[in-house]
């Protein structure tokens, strides 16, 4: 999967709040086991930023936001998107073009 | 001192007396009509439930459990109560089904009801005879239709006892069973002691209140609709110690959410075994039901932004423990 080419969009089923700059996001499962996941000041950005934009996007806007170098910005933001999609918390498809 | 027509008894003699005398003619209908042999009214933390059934014991037995929540307004929700013969097999499954967060379907070994919380209307099946088990699963599933109206309302049934001081401050202790919610509750002298089992707090505008409820508890206070500001939430710690540490922001919502069980939605649900075992209540907090999971997460949030959130390490030393509670902010 080409992540940089990909829209991120959080999923809408899943419950969370933005409190004091982080966003605390329920994580659920199948067998019930429902946890609570707080997420950082970074991770708290890149998931606001994750309302159906492409990762390019939300990598300038972390660049900025933070002052890292874009390289590094980038391979956050994928490992980030990576791991949140395959828990079913964001979903990530091809831009249209 | 004789315990007869003291000054008190006489004021509130006096004050029910007065307001019978103002009711309208309008409202003595509705009280007729929510209040005979086979209808009662119940009220709970802002929760109206008629409750009909040609069942007169039934209603008789409800009147005497619900006494002090009996209530004179239009109800949220009429509930019909329809009895099975002894020869319909008594099990009738057991499922738990929110199409959506008002509409719902529960079956149980002895009950089986449909609500539709939208529109205010429910019916229920049950056993024929009236036996406490029967009068039990009715008011879990009465404490479930709660649940699921407080989180669609800004509000949470919590497993927590309340305590209210001589100003009036409620205090909101809370914590897995064992934890010490009892032996708090008899830490509490001359302190009104609300329910230890179940607890109702919602919120309005800025405030965060908190209401007695009869289920599993039979804490009755003069006026079991009256709210009270809440001081303080707390988390049960036992300790050789009387402290009480804050936990703030985000931090509050994660650390009080994750400390309740494995499964922290049904705590604030309200469930416990019995409820978990009747009702699969743990299903409507799966995936599969992300409203009434994220009402209740929202609600959790809101509760924990208005009201300072501690954990709390006590002894047995009454002084000691409200000497710490009354320092406080």
């Amino acid at each position: 999967m080409n992540f940089p080419n990909q829209c991120v969009q959080r999923n809408p089923d899943i419950a969370y709040r933005i409190i004091d700059n982080k966003a605390l996001i329920v994580v659920t499962s199948n067998e019930g086991d429902n946890k609570l996941l707080m997420l950082n000041s970074t991770g708290t950005h890149v998931w606001e930023l994750a309302d159906g934009r492409d990762i390019n996007s939300i990598v300038d806007k972390i660049c900025t936001k933070f002052q890292v170098k874009r390289e590094r910005a980038k391979q956050d933001v994928i490992a980030f998107v990576r791991e949140f999609t395959k828990r079913g918390l964001l979903t990530a498809k091809n831009m249209e073009t | 001192m004789g315990f007869g027509k003291s000054p008190i008894n006489l004021a509130i003699n006096f004050w029910s007396w007065n307001k019978e005398m103002l009711k309208t003619q309008a409202e003595n209908d509705k009280i007729e009509k929510n209040h005979t042999h086979n209808g009662l009214m119940v009220e709970i933390a802002g929760f109206g439930c008629l409750i009909e059934s040609d069942h007169e014991i039934f209603i008789h037995k409800l009147r005497d459990i619900y006494a002090g929540f009996l209530s004179y307004r239009q109800p949220d929700l009429t509930l019909e109560i329809g009895f099975d013969s002894p020869k319909t097999p008594r099990f009738y499954g057991s499922e738990f089904k929110t199409a959506s967060l008002g509409n719902i379907t529960i079956s149980t070994r002895n009950l089986k009801a449909y609500v539709d919380l939208v529109n205010g209307i429910g019916t229920v099946n049950m056993e024929m005879e009236a036996t406490d088990e029967v009068l039990f699963n009715f008011g879990v599933f009465l404490a479930s239709l709660c649940s699921i109206y407080l989180a669609e309302n800004r509000g949470l049934l919590l497993h927590a006892l309340g305590v209210v001081d001589e100003d009036d401050r409620g205090y909101v202790f809370f914590g897995p069973s064992g934890s010490g919610k009892t032996t708090i509750g008899k830490l509490s002298g001359q302190n009104q002691v609300l329910n230890d089992e179940r607890l109702a707090v919602k919120v309005y505008g800025e405030k965060a209140l908190m209401f007695n409820t009869p289920f599993w508890s039979q804490k009755q206070l003069i006026n079991n609709h009256k709210s009270f500001d809440i001081k303080g939430v707390f988390l049960l710690k036992k300790a050789n110690r009387c402290e009480a540490k804050q936990v703030k922001g985000p931090h509050a919502v994660v650390h009080f959410m994750n400390e309740l069980y494995s499964d922290p939605f049904s705590q604030l649900l309200g469930g416990h075994l019995q409820l978990r075992s009747a009702f699969e209540l743990e299903k409507v907090l799966r995936p599969r039901n992300h409203q009434l999971s994220k009402a209740i997460f929202n609600n959790f949030c809101e509760l924990a932004l208005r009201v300072p959130c501690y954990n709390l390490y006590f002894s047995k030393d009454e002084e000691a423990l409200w000497r710490c509670l009354n320092e406080l902010p």
